[in-house]
């Protein structure tokens, strides 16, 4: 009978103290030691960035540990987030947040205003060339809630041997150049003029219809975010869309899928394509078989009128559920402060840091004599527009979708009649 | 004596309870729970992030007013019209010729399971570059001078992604067949024969009819699938174009994750499983008979 005691009480001891051990272990040091959740852009180029970055955070940092991984693979960045917020498990600081879904969290009070929280965020945002950015287009009623990560311009994509087919040397400015190239090279059904996203992502009308309402209107809103009135209905709205009606109807257009056409030779203008196409389409077609292009404006804009784009632009937020939100703020500001950081992120994911010195300072003139293309992009930054901050932008641009594109590209509906039917319907949302 | 007896009945029941709990564990946690939790929600307007308000019957009265609901049930008829007599035809002529070929009946199913245990995720993306203008299926097509927007035309985009299911679940569906028709004994076979019953005769005369109970099982699964269909539309088509492969899972998934209106979409769902619900109890008030051998 005593030695079964004896051996359960070996036994008992053998497991209960080295827990206890174990568990005053990890409380003394997580006493010491804040550990921040940061979240990041999912696709491999970023994942290649950051994993050095944070090696070199917490290698450096005995107090501050990051607990890094990328977005959780979902429908968008936007629906895992929130369902993170809905169940607790948001992190303390989370990138690739766009300023309509920015405008969604600040209306539900969750990120903190960071130059409201640091007295110093000005400070950084001026060391880091990010003041003037940040202050054109980046505040919500007022505050700052985001340091802007990246900025992506939109161009156009034409192909280089149907350029040379078509006579020009250069790629067409205006809707009439375009038209009358596409008159030369189209084939219908084999060689398309133009490759135009007939799909209907909330997000894809930022990309080519509010891009290319830019470019003509010399970079003017395309909606009141006071009144939710849309100004398509304006000569540049009407133009562009009157232009995309003309391409499907003459067939320079279809709604189709076509991979890699602009590349293969098998389209002339891929209208747009974002800045992170450039590396891999490089590294698939290192003969580079395209150049890049400022998106066509009407016939009435004078060439010497500058071309306005719109930007996909992206920033780091700082959760309000962050426990300890200077050590969040830590992280942050060694993250900006350190230009070495700025250059891997371009060299690595060809995405444009937001900064305003990317053609100036001379630590980047390297990487844009090597790679023109993204140079391209890089210049419209100074012209470069936001995404309107809206809180209702998803189901804005699902009735821009339903209302507008579809009806005008598969040719059910005239410019005129798409757009007197969406710009109430889109106005009842402000009511 | 008696004591005894209740004893190892009360031992029974708890190594059957014990057995059986795994199960019902995971049905509590990832079915019962979310099934209430469903209920709850759509009485409730919540964004995720504020905190929810009661909004009563609000949410369903919303789906009835919304055209988006008409479409989706016009769309899902549209999906069943083609999906489920082909995916019948396809899978019975596969265990019709399974059962007739007996050797190597094992190879053969397995064979036509295989699409059926692909993840739909990969054969979605797959079959969207097959049937691509780009696409090996329409390159070939235009040799013949002919060209099909399999996905991209609103009038057979809907069809298309039926035909791709069918593809899909053809396998499953045969092996529930084959199953049904090995259960067939031969000796009425042989009595009909005796009676000089053509192949036809025996096939729609006897083999049909005593395949009763796989229509019943295979019919309520495809009712279920066409209801809930949300893979396909929404890796391929993206619930277009002109709203024709806009399916109600999508919807309901549009709905909770890119308007983060979750109240609606529990609703949505709610509405969904009671269509789901009532096709199951039309199909098997319609197809279901008593088969006695």
């Amino acid at each position: 009978m005593m030695k079964r005691l004896f051996l359960f009480l070996i036994v008992v001891t053998m497991i209960v103290y080295p827990s206890v051990l174990f568990a005053n272990g990890e409380k003394e040091k997580a006493d010491t030691v804040t550990t921040l959740k940061l979240w990041t852009q999912p696709n491999p180029n970023s994942e290649r960035f950051w994993k050095p970055v944070i090696d070199e955070f917490n290698s450096t940092h005995d107090k501050i540990q990051v607990d890094w991984k990328t977005i959780p693979t979902g429908g968008s960045s936007e629906e895992i987030i929130l369902t993170a917020i809905a169940t607790g498990t948001q992190p303390d600081i989370c990138t690739n947040i766009f300023s309509g879904f920015l405008a969604q969290l600040v209306e539900n009070d969750v990120v903190v205003p960071l130059d409201q929280e640091f007295g110093d965020f000005w400070d950084l945002a001026k060391s880091s060339k990010m003041e003037n950015l940040i202050k054109k287009g980046w505040g919500i009623n007022g505050k700052y809630y985001e340091l802007p990560m990246y900025v992506n311009t939109m161009q156009d994509w034409y192909n280089k041997d149907l350029l040379a087919k078509a006579g020009l040397a250069v790629p067409p400015r205006t809707y009439s150049e375009f038209l009358d190239a596409a008159s030369k090279i189209s084939d219908p059904g084999n060689v398309f003029a133009a490759e135009i996203n007939y799909k209907t992502s909330w997000w894809s009308r930022w990309f080519d219809l509010e891009n290319s309402y830019y470019a003509a209107s010399g970079g003017k809103p395309y909606i009141d975010v006071e009144t939710g009135r849309l100004n398509f209905d304006d000569k540049y709205g009407k133009a562009y869309l009157n232009f995309i009606a003309e391409l499907f109807a003459k067939k320079y257009a279809e709604p189709v899928d076509i991979k890699d056409g602009v590349l293969k030779g098998t389209v002339f203008m891929k209208h747009p394509q974002g800045p992170w196409s450039v590396k891999g389409a490089n590294e698939r077609f290192p003969n580079k078989p395209y150049v890049v292009a400022n998106p066509l404006v009407p016939d009435f804009v004078p060439a010497s009128q500058q071309v306005y784009v719109f930007a996909d632009t992206k920033g780091m937020v700082m959760f309000k559920s962050a426990k300890n939100k200077e050590a969040a703020w830590e992280f942050m500001k060694w993250y900006y402060s350190d230009i070495k950081h700025i250059i891997s992120w371009l060299e690595e994911t060809g995405q444009a840091p937001a900064r305003e010195d990317l053609m100036t300072n001379p630590l980047f003139t390297e990487y844009w004599k090597n790679n023109p293309e993204v140079a391209q992009y890089a210049k419209m930054i100074p012209y470069s527009i936001p995404p309107a901050s809206i809180p209702n932008t998803v189901e804005v641009h699902n009735l821009i979708n339903s209302e507008l594109w579809e009806p005008i590209i598969f040719g059910k509906k005239t410019v005129d009649q798409a757009l007197s039917d969406l710009i109430p319907k889109v106005q009842a949302l402000w009511k | 004596m008696a004591i005894n007896v209740l004893g190892r009945r009360y031992k029974k029941g708890f190594i059957g309870l014990a057995l059986f709990s795994p199960y019902l564990i995971l049905a509590i946690i990832f079915w019962c729970i979310p099934f209430v939790w469903s209920f709850v929600l759509s009485v409730q307007k919540w964004n995720m992030m504020s905190p929810p308000s009661f909004v009563g019957a609000r949410n369903f009265i919303s789906i009835f007013s919304d055209k988006l609901f008409y479409i989706s049930l016009r769309n899902t008829f549209q999906f069943i019209a083609v999906f489920i007599p082909l995916s019948i035809t396809v899978s019975i002529a596969i265990s019709w010729m399974i059962y007739k070929i007996r050797v190597g009946a094992s190879f053969f199913l397995i064979s036509f399971l295989l699409p059926y245990v692909t993840a739909g995720v990969a054969y979605a993306v797959i079959f969207n570059r097959l049937f691509a203008h780009d696409g090996v299926v329409n390159v070939i097509l235009r040799s013949f001078d002919i060209s099909i927007p399999f996905f991209t035309d609103p009038r057979i985009a809907m069809s298309s992604i039926a035909i791709l299911v069918v593809w899909k679940i053809m396998g499953y569906y045969a092996l529930i067949f084959y199953a049904g028709l090995q259960a067939i004994p031969n000796s009425i076979y042989d009595a009909a024969l005796i009676d000089g019953a053509s192949g036809t005769q025996t096939f729609f005369k006897i083999t049909i009819p005593m395949l009763n109970s796989s229509f019943v099982t295979i019919l309520i699964f495809a009712v279920g699938l066409s209801v809930n269909i949300f893979t396909e539309p929404f890796l391929i088509t993206e619930g277009g174009p002109f709203l024709s492969t806009h399916t109600f899972v999508f919807w309901t998934y549009k709905t909770a994750f890119e308007l983060f209106k979750t109240g609606k979409a529990s609703a949505i769902a709610i509405v969904t499983s009671v269509i789901s619900f009532g096709l199951v109890l039309i199909v098997r008030k319609i197809v279901e008979k008593e088969v006695r051998v």
